[in-house]
């Protein structure tokens, strides 16, 4: 279960706009590393098959973190590539 | 601004890091006892290695103006044999008088293995005996959660156990809470893949605040930069943070925590109530 959001007591200085305008070629450059290697294992032999590997399974799911709008992402993507509590 | 690096291995380290770490305005160091990259073969080696971090480095430290302290334990990585883990805590209490010996660490877990639980437990009574500090390491990747979640309810448990004089390392964002919330210190590592990053250590800080919060570079055998920490600062300065929320991070906070210990020097700048009050 992951924890639950708590609210910022460090408060950033930079309004959002500013944090990504510092931030988003950094975050542009993490995901195209990402799609760069999944085509480099694609290509290499055996490629389509090493896509049923569970460990691409929780990447994928990872980027369904990206796309639902919650927040705690970084907490919610450790989550799911820990062991279960139980 | 002083720094304190609260947890690094420099046994690992060449002569260069202590140049750059002075360079970088760090004035002290800790060293926890860990895995030396292999298993030891006999406790002797470990006696050893106790002896070469409370001995030998602060010497080496000293060329460069740095202070440094270690803490004594058989880490977790080397717990899962019961016998050879108990030859080593039957001679620890001899090096915990040393005069730079800030306590037990880095205790903890590894796979989450029954004898490591074990071990953990044990170490956590020969702090508890002898009022040392203990640090923690808590396990890696997939591991973590699980691991820190064992510790965790062992020691709120205990009945004993001042969570003030109890750190957890290595924590991430699905740690941080339970640890905090307890009233523990909370130390973040830097460290590439695996650990942290400076941005990600900043984002906690943000959301969790400042007080009980530490951060280490880690700097060890594998690949890892001491200069990491000094990345965190600078990505405080660019977020526009006060200098003197980072003088509490950096330097004031190891203060508090460690200057627990009598055998600590550094001192902080500011009483913590004052430094916490964001």
């Amino acid at each position: 279960m992951a924890n639950t959001p708590t609210k910022p007591v460090l408060a950033s200085p930079r309004t959002a706009e500013k944090l990504l305008d510092i931030y988003f070629l950094d975050m542009r450059s993490a995901l195209l590393e990402t799609a760069a290697t999944l085509d480099r294992i694609e290509r290499a032999e055996n490629g389509s098959d090493i896509f049923r590997d569970p460990r691409i399974g929780k990447l994928v799911e990872a980027c369904e973190i990206l796309k639902d709008g919650k927040k705690n992402r970084a907490e919610q993507f450790l989550v799911l590539f820990s062991d279960p509590l139980e | 601004m002083k720094v304190i690096e609260p947890h690094i291995h420099m046994i690992a380290r060449t002569t260069q890091d202590y140049e750059r770490m002075v360079r970088m305005h760090t004035v002290a160091c800790c060293e926890p006892a860990f895995w030396a990259g292999y298993d030891r073969t006999s406790s002797q080696a470990f006696f050893d290695y106790f002896t070469h971090i409370s001995e030998f480095e602060p010497t080496r430290a000293a060329q460069y103006q740095i202070e440094h302290y270690c803490w004594i334990c058989i880490n977790p990585k080397e717990a899962d044999d019961l016998v050879l883990a108990r030859e080593v805590i039957s001679f620890i209490p001899e090096f915990l008088h040393k005069p730079t010996v800030l306590g037990i660490g880095e205790i903890g877990l590894n796979l989450n293995t029954v004898n490591e639980m074990t071990i953990f437990q044990e170490q956590v009574e020969l702090a508890l005996k002898y009022e040392q500090l203990i640090w923690i390491h808590t396990p890696h990747l997939k591991d973590k959660l699980k691991g820190t979640r064992m510790m965790l309810d062992y020691l709120k448990g205990h009945g004993k156990v001042n969570p003030e004089k109890v750190c957890f390392d290595h924590c991430e964002e699905h740690t941080l809470k339970m640890i905090v919330d307890a009233g523990f210190w909370a130390a973040m590592t830097i460290y590439p893949v695996t650990k942290n990053s400076p941005p990600r250590v900043v984002d906690a800080l943000e959301t969790y605040g400042i007080d009980h919060m530490l951060v280490d570079a880690s700097g060890d055998w594998g690949p890892s930069d001491p200069g990491t920490l000094h990345d965190a600062i600078f990505e405080m300065k660019k977020r526009g943070h006060k200098e003197e929320h980072m003088e509490t991070v950096f330097y004031n906070n190891p203060c508090y925590f460690l200057g627990q210990c009598k055998k600590f020097r550094p001192s902080p700048s500011l009483p913590k109530e004052k430094a916490w009050a964001v």
